[in-house]
C-alpha cells in the first residue's frame, strides 16, 4: 500500500513538472565569446514569454556543425540553434528540418519596425525561416589618426581609393590588410573587388550564371595582383584573429597598416588592440565607375527552429521575443552590431553614422560570397583564392581551377 | 590404459554437466562489460563506416548506396592523391626522426652524470597534446614576429626568414620538426625501459673482449633492443598514418589543400564538406593501409628474428 502511495505520487510530481521541462528551450551556437551577450539579452525572455533560455556554445565551428546536422532529425534537436544564411541553410531547408518563421517576421515587418529585405538571405520559395541572429556590413575601416596624419580623407570615387592606397605605401604605411589565415578570409578581397566592378556579374557568378573563367574576374584578379605587386597589402600569413592573435588589427591600431576590408563586428576586435574607439572609421568602398549603383556586402546570420524539437512550440516564442525592440537593444548594446528593428539605437557612433548612409543613401545589399554561393564551391574557392594571395602569377590556373569546381557543381545541381 | 583414460573422463564429464549454471554464465558475465563496450565503441563504428563509404550521406538526409563510387572518385582526386604523398612523407618522418633521436638519447643519457636532468627536458614536451604544441609552434614560426624568423633576422639572415607555415612544402617539414620536438621523448623512455632490462652480463663480456662505443651499440645492445626497436617504429608508423590534430591547429591542411595528410582530408570531407560516405571511404583506406604497413613490417620482423 506504501509503495503504491509512493507511485501515486511519483507520478503526480512526474505531471507537474512536464510542463516546467517544456518551458525550455536550448540554444545552440558556435560563438563561445558571444555567450555572455547571449546570457544578458535571452536572460529576461523567461519573464517576457515564460520560456527559459539556455545557450550552448561550442568552442568549434566543425564540430558544432556535425552536432547540429546529426541532432536535427531528432525531438533533442536544440529548440534554437545559429547558423549560416543563404546556401549554407539551403540542404537545411530543402530537408525540412527547420521551422518557417514568416509569421514571426509579419508582426514586425507589419508594424514596419523591420524591413522585409533584411529576410532575403533567409527567404527559400516566399518563406522565412530564420531570424537575424548576426547582420554585419562589410565595409573599409580606417584608422582616422593615421588618415589625418597623411592628410587624408576617406574617399569617394575610385580614384581617390587608389589615390589614399599609393599615397600611404608611399609614407612607408601598408595600404590594405588582407591573410590567408584561417582559409576563409581569402574570398574578402575578390568578392569587393568584383561587387565593386560589375555587381551584377558577382550575382551570376555566385548563382552559376557566369563563369571564373570569364573576362571580368580576369579583370579583378589582375587589379588585385597589381596591387600586391606594389605592396599594398600586408603579407597574406598575416594573424587576423582565427588563431587567437590578431596582428592585423594591432598594426592598424600602431598606425602601421591603413585600412581592414572586414565586417563591421570587426570594429570590436580593433578596439580590443589598442585603437581607441573614436580614432576608428568606417567607409563603405567606392565603386569603380561613379555611374554604378550604390551597394554594400552584408553578412546575415540566421538562428533557426528545428522542426523535429520537441521545445519548437517554445522556442517560435523565444523568436519573437528575440526580434522584439527590448531584446534588440541589448543585443545591439552588447555587440555593437548593426539595429534591424527600427526602434533600436545603435551603440557606437561609428555604426549610426554607416547605417544611417546605407538607409538614406539607397544602398542595395548584396549577400558576401561565404553564403551567396554553395559551400561546396566557397570551400574549395577560399583554398584557390589563398593560392593566388600567395602565388599572384597563378591566377590563370585559379581561374581554370574555380571553374572545374563549378562546373562540377552546377552540372550535379541542375537549377 | 585407455580403459584407465576412459575411466578417468567420465566422471570429468559428469562434474561438468552437474556443474551449476551458475558457474557456467559467472564468467562470461565478467567478460561480457568489456566485450559489450569493444562492441558499441569499436565494432559498431567500424562495420558502421565500412558501410557508410559504400553510400552517398551527407548527415541529415538518408543515405543512398553508391557501390565503390566513392572508392573510384577517391583515386581520381587530386587532392587525395596530393593527401596520400604527404602522408608517406609523414609517415617516413616521424618513423626517421622521433624514433632515430628517441633511441640517440637514451643510448647518450643512459649513463651520463646529469642524464636524468637531459631527459626530463626532452621528455617534458610529450607531456603536452599534439594540439598545444601546434599552437605553440605556430607562434615559433609566424612570418612577422615569430621567434624563428626574429633570430634570423638578428643575426643578418633575414634571407632566411620564411613563412615557415604558408611556403610549401616547407610548412610540412616545419610541422614535421614540431612533430619531433613532441614525440622524441616519448620514444626515448620507452628505449630507456628496454636498456634498463638487458641483461647486463652479455655487455660486460663484450666490454672485456675491447668491444666499446658504436661497436657495442651496433653488435650487442641494438640486437638486444631489436623487440623495442619493432614496437616503438610500428607505432610510429600509425601514429604518422593518423597524425590530424597538429596539422589541423598548424596550417588547417593549407595553404589551399597542399599540406593535407589522410586523417585531414576525412576530417574536412566528412565534417567541412559533410560528403560523409566519402570521408568514410578514406577512413577505410587509412585503416588498410595502417594494418597492412603493420603487417607486413611485424611479418618482416619476425621472419628476420626466427632466421636468426
Amino acid at each position: 500500500m506504501k509503495i503504491r502511495k509512493l507511485g501515486l505520487m511519483a507520478v503526480s510530481l512526474a505531471m507537474l513538472a512536464t510542463p516546467a521541462l517544456a518551458q525550455s528551450v536550448d540554444f545552440y551556437h558556435d560563438k563561445g565569446n558571444w555567450n555572455d551577450a547571449y546570457k544578458t539579452v535571452l536572460g529576461p525572455a523567461k519573464e517576457a514569454t515564460g520560456v527559459e533560455v539556455t545557450p550552448v556554445p561550442y568552442a568549434d565551428t566543425s564540430t558544432y556543425q556535425a552536432a547540429v546536422r546529426a541532432a536535427l532529425r531528432t525531438s533533442s534537436a536544440p529548440g534554437i540553434f545559429a547558423w549560416w544564411s543563404g546556401y549554407r541553410m539551403k540542404d537545411l531547408v530543402d530537408a525540412k528540418l527547420v521551422t518557417d518563421v514568416s509569421d514571426v517576421w509579419k508582426k514586425y515587418t507589419d508594424a514596419g519596425l523591420v524591413s522585409p529585405s533584411l529576410a532575403s538571405a533567409f527567404t527559400f520559395d516566399g518563406k522565412i525561416y530564420g531570424i537575424p541572429n548576426l547582420v554585419a556590413y562589410w565595409v573599409v575601416l580606417y584608422n582616422k589618426k593615421t588618415f589625418a596624419e597623411n592628410g587624408l580623407t576617406p574617399p569617394t570615387t575610385w580614384a581617390e581609393f587608389e589615390k589614399i592606397a599609393a599615397t600611404l605605401k608611399e609614407k612607408g604605411i601598408t595600404p590594405f590588410g588582407q591573410t590567408v589565415e584561417g582559409r576563409w578570409p581569402s574570398f574578402i578581397w575578390f568578392q569587393e573587388l568584383l561587387v565593386r566592378s560589375n555587381p551584377d556579374f558577382y550575382a551570376k557568378l555566385m548563382s552559376g550564371k557566369a563563369k571564373y573563367t570569364d573576362p571580368e574576374v580576369t579583370a579583378v584578379l589582375k587589379t588585385w595582383a597589381d596591387w600586391i605587386g606594389k605592396g599594398y597589402f600586408t603579407d597574406p600569413s598575416i594573424a587576423f584573429g582565427t588563431s587567437g592573435s590578431n596582428a592585423m588589427a594591432g598594426q592598424l591600431a600602431q598606425g602601421k597598416l591603413g585600412m581592414i576590408l572586414v565586417g563591421t563586428w570587426y570594429a570590436t576586435t580593433i578596439v580590443q588592440s589598442g585603437l581607441d574607439a573614436n580614432d576608428l572609421g568606417a567607409f563603405i568602398m567606392p565603386n569603380e565607375k561613379p555611374d554604378m549603383p550604390k551597394s554594400v556586402i552584408f553578412e546575415a546570420g540566421p538562428l533557426l527552429i528545428a522542426s523535429a524539437s520537441s521545445q519548437k512550440a517554445d522556442a517560435l516564442k523565444v523568436a519573437d521575443y528575440w526580434m522584439s525592440a527590448k531584446a534588440q537593444q541589448a543585443w545591439v548594446d552588447a555587440q555593437d552590431f548593426p539595429p534591424i528593428n527600427k526602434d533600436v539605437k545603435a551603440k557606437s557612433p561609428l555604426i549610426a553614422d554607416l547605417v544611417k548612409e546605407i538607409n538614406d543613401g539607397g544602398y542595395t545589399s548584396i549577400n558576401r560570397f561565404w553564403e551567396a554561393t554553395p559551400p561546396e564551391i566557397a570551400e574549395a574557392a577560399v583554398d584557390e583564392l589563398g593560392n593566388f594571395m600567395l602565388h599572384p602569377d597563378t591566377a590563370a590556373q585559379v581561374q581554370q581551377n574555380l571553374q572545374a569546381l563549378a562546373d562540377k557543381y552546377w552540372a550535379a545541381h541542375p537549377q | 590404459m585407455t580403459a584407465t583414460l576412459d575411466h578417468g573422463a567420465a566422471p570429468l564429464v559428469r562434474r561438468a554437466a552437474s556443474r551449476p549454471l551458475k558457474q557456467l554464465v559467472v564468467p562470461y558475465l565478467y567478460v561480457l562489460p568489456a566485450a559489450l563496450f569493444v562492441a558499441a565503441f569499436l565494432l559498431y563504428p567500424m562495420v558502421l563506416t565500412a558501410w557508410r563509404s559504400l553510400t552517398h550521406f551527407d548527415g541529415i538526409s538518408d543515405p543512398t548506396f553508391a557501390g565503390l563510387d566513392n572508392f573510384r572518385d577517391l583515386f581520381a582526386d587530386p587532392h587525395f592523391l596530393l593527401s596520400l604523398r604527404n602522408t608517406v612523407i609523414w609517415t617516413v618522418a616521424a618513423v626517421v626522426f622521433p624514433v632515430t633521436l628517441g633511441l640517440v638519447f637514451a643510448l647518450a643519457f643512459s649513463r651520463v652524470r646529469w642524464g636524468g636532468f637531459f631527459k626530463t627536458v626532452i621528455y617534458l614536451p610529450a607531456t603536452i597534446s599534439a594540439a598545444a604544441a601546434g599552437i605553440l609552434f605556430s607562434f615559433v614560426f609566424n612570418y612577422d614576429n615569430g621567434i624563428l624568423n626574429m633570430i634570423l633576422r638578428g643575426i643578418g639572415l633575414s634571407g632566411l626568414a620564411s613563412r615557415w607555415l604558408f611556403d610549401v612544402p616547407t610548412n610540412t617539414f616545419a610541422m614535421i620538426a614540431t612533430y619531433t620536438w613532441q614525440q622524441t621523448g616519448l620514444n626515448m623512455m620507452l628505449f630507456l625501459v628496454g636498456l634498463q632490462g638487458l641483461p647486463p652480463e652479455p655487455i660486460e663480456a663484450a666490454k672485456i673482449e675491447g668491444c666499446t662505443g658504436w661497436n657495442l651499440v651496433r653488435r650487442i645492445i641494438l640486437p638486444m633492443l631489436m623487440p623495442y626497436v619493432v614496437i616503438t617504429t610500428l607505432l610510429a608508423i600509425v601514429n604518422g598514418f593518423k597524425v590530424f590534430d597538429l596539422i589541423w591547429v598548424m596550417t588547417q591542411g593549407g595553404p589551399g589543400r597542399a599540406s593535407e595528410t589522410l586523417a585531414v582530408t576525412m576530417y574536412r570531407e566528412g565534417f567541412i564538406l559533410f560528403k560523409q560516405g566519402y570521408s568514410a571511404a578514406i577512413a577505410v583506406v587509412i585503416s588498410i593501409v595502417a594494418l597492412a604497413f603493420s603487417y607486413f613490417y611485424l611479418r618482416s620482423v619476425l621472419e628476420q628474428e626466427a632466421r636468426q
